[in-house]
């Protein structure tokens, strides 16, 4: 089921688990075609695709999650699979020192702003909630 | 689709890729609940469940990976699902600096050593190739 936000259900699942360190979110990206920025936006009418757009939202996103430690630790565009098979376009893996700097993140006052970029590019996606057991090449 | 390998198209199409570009890739794992490990395997027998065979099996990559100059990214079990819903219980990141360098990996001894662990804990994988904008 192509999904694009959490349910009230998902959202809670995450916020009160009681576990305290890092995680990872990895993000499996479908984009639009083309990007469909809103009458309001100051990109209204742009030609742009999807991917583009997304692309500002997580280069805006990196930005305001740095401030509680967040980093961005990939974000990649599909070429194709090697093994099994899908749809999706993009990869983006963000980790953060504990889910509560992700939240956080979310309610960033530029946030707002800056998910209309999410908005215009992105079609659907999966989160999966990751705890990294190796970063960079080290232990967690 | 559960696959374990590529299919002899899947090995084309990255065939006439660019050799020389750098790429990211990123397994999606699903473990088996128990692992199968062949009967002349040093661990048959030892009750180990398909993720614990599976993380010999990256304690191994993660060797065979600095060596070769590719990096080991991001390991990490999967916790659950915050949007939309799938059944993975790992997402494994490695970087390699050329296509040519992950091509030549699997024929390299001290991968072929570690291997049967891959096949002992795995159920099934995607292996999606990208090409990374931020790393």
């Amino acid at each position: 089921m192509p999904a694009f936000q959490p349910t009230a259900a998902q959202f809670r699942a995450f916020r009160d688990d009681e576990h305290g360190g890092t995680v990872s979110q990895v993000n499996l990206l479908k984009f639009r075609v083309k990007a469909e920025y809103k009458r309001g936006d100051p990109e209204y009418g742009e030609d742009c695709d999807g991917q583009t757009a997304y692309i500002r939202y997580s280069e805006a996103f990196t930005e305001i999650a740095a401030e509680v430690g967040g980093t961005t630790t990939l974000l990649a565009t599909v070429e194709r699979y090697f093994i099994g098979g899908g749809d999706w376009d993009g990869v983006l893996v963000n980790t953060f020192p504990n889910r509560a700097a992700f939240i956080a993140t979310l309610n960033h006052e530029k946030y707002k702003s800056i998910s209309r970029h999410r908005d215009a590019g992105l079609l659907a996606q999966d989160l999966l909630v990751t705890r990294p057991l190796w970063l960079n090449g080290n232990a967690v | 689709m559960s696959a374990i390998q590529p299919t002899p198209d899947q090995i084309q199409a990255f065939l006439k890729a660019d050799m020389s570009e750098p790429v990211c890739m990123v397994n999606l794992l699903k473990f088996k609940d128990k692992a199968t490990y062949a009967e002349d395997a040093p661990e048959y027998g030892k009750g180990l469940s398909g993720q614990e065979a599976y993380q010999l099996y990256g304690i191994g990559v993660f060797k065979v990976l600095t060596t070769i100059g590719a990096k080991p990214i991001y390991s990490a079990p999967a916790n659950r699902f915050m949007i939309g819903e799938g059944d993975w219980d790992a997402v494994a990141l490695a970087w390699y600096p050329s296509r040519k360098v992950f091509l030549e990996m699997p024929q390299r001894d001290d991968y072929q050593a570690i291997h049967y662990h891959r096949e002992a804990g795995l159920a099934h994988q995607d292996l999606i190739e990208t090409t990374p904008g931020v790393l």
